[in-house]
């Protein structure tokens, strides 16, 4: 209540504050009927004031007429000390509305004679003053001197009311009233109809400036009313709207083909805020994710990735807004459950004043790549390897198809000495040399010849039961096995494996012939044949209690013309082959020994049946 | 023809690593045919050799481990290679001094390089032929055990 009564009070300032508040329109009609107003007024006052004045000068002058005449009539009444004739004289004064009084003096100041009009009742009577009238507030009084013969006898008093006056400025007034009060309502009318010249279009120009801010519309145009200083202002107006039209439409463009780009590329693009919050993304993220773009706004890495992966990428993303300096990253990205890689590129968003307000982050997937340089490494080790191997393999060949030779040719040149010296003995000797050596050749060359075939030449792998393999081995190893009188058993269970029938045979052969010639001094020598699971692979074995290997060559023994014993015959490739066709079928081998006289196994894995 | 003139008939001892017993045979017929002077040990591979010259396991008896005053050494041994035989020779103080032959059938530039970067003190390719391997045989014990002039022991 208190705070309304105060702003109802009027002051300076709440007029001022009002009048800002109002209108253009009212305030044109206000501030011209104001000024009609105030001119008005301003004549009718000075018309009222001078009809005032002129009046006042006519009723002293027709009052000091009267006063003359008066002071003439009774001359000689005071000559003749007549107060009656007195009396009568200034009772014809009757005739005179506004006299209310007069009085005859003697010389000596003493009242002769009075008038009084009937309604009025006289006070005290004035003292006799010397010539000349004056208005009071509400009379005019005047005196005049009586003299006959140049010499003074007395005085002569009117006094007259202003009622006359009074009457016509309330007259006057009322008129003036009336007149003002029309030409203040056609002013008003004429404000009304006036105001517009100039309210219409400041009006139209703020009507035209809401709508274009509300509808962002910059097409629309303001209209030019004539060329005053409004017209300058919506001709200035229309032109900047022509600019801010022109620089708009070139953002939108700049805009549209930024949109284009983004939402075309098949790289992914995202923005995300200081906190690693999303703000947006392109369709080819938004597919990665499942998700339409809009969605994705206000979102985390949580709400994507599984932990670890999202704490990744919100490291990242720190890292890059503390230091302000963007990076190439490449690194793992789930895209629809499916591991792959990416390369990433996050680069931080500045402000004005280079403050860091966000990151803007594009990336591709590289996994076709990162998988083409694992291939690509994968083969140059094996390049690597394979000629590696070739190198050992002309190197070796040069020695050990040399070797044979040097004894043949050799032993040859002896058996000339022999035969000379008739050494009969010796000379048998030497040609047995020369024929193991002959012999020791032809299998190296045969024995070469397969090894390279491996690989080249290969049967279509068939489903192999190992257990029946082992038997054939057996089989056919059955003259070496009785002479040892090596007990070899061969477990029923082995697996069914898959793969290259007669490739794998040999595998076999060479492992049992191994283990009868490695048999060293064993008295009691068995060979065992059979498989175990192990971590869901199966290894098959071929374990002997012959001589065992030193653990130092375990690694080298599978090497091409590799031997341990410089004694044993055999060409040193057995075992290089057996390598050679267990990894061409994907398997592994290697040789457990506890040591010399230990004993040994050679295991191996091999694809099962129904594996590829 | 050729006596050990130096050594006033003490025989010289030779230690052949060889793991091919045919050309041991050779090499050895040879030696006798040109009455080089010696006492010729034969191992078959490179752990033998280096059990040998550092006495140890079953030649762990010194009186079975004369030291040699020339090894003859093949390059392609079962066990220890030839290489790595004749690295650890060469860089054993004890050993170091004695020279070193090797006598193998491989002429590859890689052998070559890798056997002189070890010090070798010579590197003979065993010849094909009979006659021409009958005559290295002999310029060897010629040369080696004649003409060279061994270090002596202790100074």
């Amino acid at each position: 209540m208190k705070n309304g009564l105060e702003n109802r009070k009027v002051t300076p300032g709440s007029l001022i504050k009002w009048f800002g508040k109002i209108r253009i329109k009212q305030k044109l009609v206000l501030i011209i009927m104001i000024v009609s107003l105030a001119s008005m007024l301003i004549a009718s006052g000075s018309f009222l004031i001078y009809e005032r004045i002129i009046m006042q000068q006519r009723m002293a002058s027709d009052l000091s007429a009267l006063v003359e005449m008066l002071a003439d009539n009774c001359e000689a009444a005071l000559s003749f000390n007549d107060p009656t004739d007195a009396k009568h004289i200034l009772s014809s004064l009757k005739a005179v509305d506004s006299i209310a009084f007069a009085s005859i003096y003697q010389a000596d100041g003493t009242v002769f004679a009075t008038y009084q009009r009937s309604d009025f009742e006289m006070g005290k009577i004035p003292e006799p003053q010397s010539d000349g009238y004056h208005f009071g507030k509400d009379w005019l009084v005047i005196f005049k001197q009586i003299s006959l013969g140049g010499k003074p006898i007395g005085t002569a008093y009117l006094q007259s009311d202003l009622s006359a006056i009074s009457e016509f400025l309330r007259q006057s007034l009322i008129t003036l009233g009336v007149v003002v009060m029309f030409s203040a309502l056609f002013a008003y009318y004429l404000a009304i109809r006036l105001q517009r010249v100039v309210s219409t279009p400041i009006f139209h120009l703020s009507e035209t400036a809401a709508a274009i801010s509300k509808n962002r519309d910059y097409s629309i145009r303001a209209s030019i009313f004539g060329e005053d200083e409004l017209g300058v202002l919506t001709a200035a107006f229309n032109e900047m709207l022509s600019e801010v039209e022109k620089s708009h439409s070139s953002i939108r463009d700049s805009e549209r083909k930024f949109r284009t780009l983004v939402d075309n590329i098949p790289v992914k693009v995202f923005m995300k805020d200081k906190e690693s919050v999303y703000l947006s993304c392109n369709p080819s993220y938004a597919a990665d994710l499942d998700i339409s773009p809009e969605e994705i706004s206000g979102k985390t890495d949580y709400d994507y990735y599984p932990v670890g992966v999202a704490e990744k990428y919100r490291a990242d993303d720190k890292r890059i807004i503390e230091s302000g300096k963007r990076e190439d990253i490449e690194e793992e990205f789930i895209q629809h459950g499916r591991h792959c890689w990416v390369q990433t590129i996050k680069i931080p968003i500045m402000d004005d004043a280079n403050n860091v307000t966000g990151i803007l982050g594009v990336f591709w997937d590289i996994t076709e790549r990162k998988l083409a340089e694992e291939m690509r490494e994968i083969h140059v080790a094996q390049l690597e390897n394979q000629s590696a191997e070739l190198e050992r393999f002309t190197y070796t060949v040069s020695h050990d198809l040399r070797s044979p030779i040097i004894t043949i040719k050799g032993f040859l040149g002896e058996l000339i000495k022999d035969a000379e010296e008739g050494d009969i003995d010796r000379l048998h000797g030497d040609i047995k040399r020369i024929s193991t050596a002959a012999t020791k050749m032809g299998n190296l060359l045969e024995d070469l010849l397969n090894l390279s075939r491996i690989g080249r030449i290969a049967d279509e792998p068939v489903d192999v039961s190992l257990d029946k393999l082992a038997h054939e081995v057996a089989e056919s190893l059955h003259g070496p096995i009785s002479e040892r009188g090596v007990r070899l058993e061969i477990e029923s269970d082995l697996p069914i494996v898959r793969g290259d029938h007669v490739r794998l045979h040999e595998v076999m052969q060479n492992l049992i012939e191994n283990a009868i010639k490695f048999m060293g001094d064993q008295t009691r020598p068995g060979i065992q044949v059979g498989s175990r699971c192990v971590d869901d692979e199966t290894i098959i074995y071929v374990r002997d209690n012959g001589q065992g290997i030193d653990p130092v060559y375990l690694d080298k023994i599978f090497g091409l013309f590799e031997q341990l014993d410089g004694k044993t015959e055999g060409t040193g490739i057995g075992l290089a082959l057996v390598k050679r066709i267990i990894e061409y079928h994907g398997g592994r081998i290697w040789v457990e020994s506890e040591g010399p006289e230990c004993g040994s196994s050679f295991c191996f894995t091999i694809p099962l049946k129904g594996v590829s | 023809m050729l006596k050990n003139t130096k050594f006033a008939g003490e025989p010289l001892e030779i230690l052949l690593v060889e793991d091919n017993e045919d050309h041991a045979e050779l090499i050895g017929r040879s030696f006798e045919k040109h009455q080089v002077l010696n006492k010729l040990k034969l191992v078959r591979d490179g752990a033998e050799a280096l059990d040998y010259l550092f006495r140890r396991n079953r030649y762990s008896d010194p009186a079975t481990s004369p030291r040699p005053h020339i090894i003859l050494l093949d390059l392609r041994l079962p066990k220890v290679d030839g290489l790595e035989v004749l690295s650890q020779i060469k860089e054993s103080e004890m050993l170091n001094r004695i020279p070193i032959v090797v006598l193998t059938s491989s002429k590859a530039n890689g052998d070559i390089n890798k056997a002189y970067a070890h010090h070798v003190n010579s590197y003979l390719v065993k010849p094909v032929d009979f006659n021409k391997f009958t005559e290295l045989m002999k310029d060897l014990g010629f040369y080696w055990l004649g003409w060279n002039q061994q270090s002596g022991g202790p100074e």
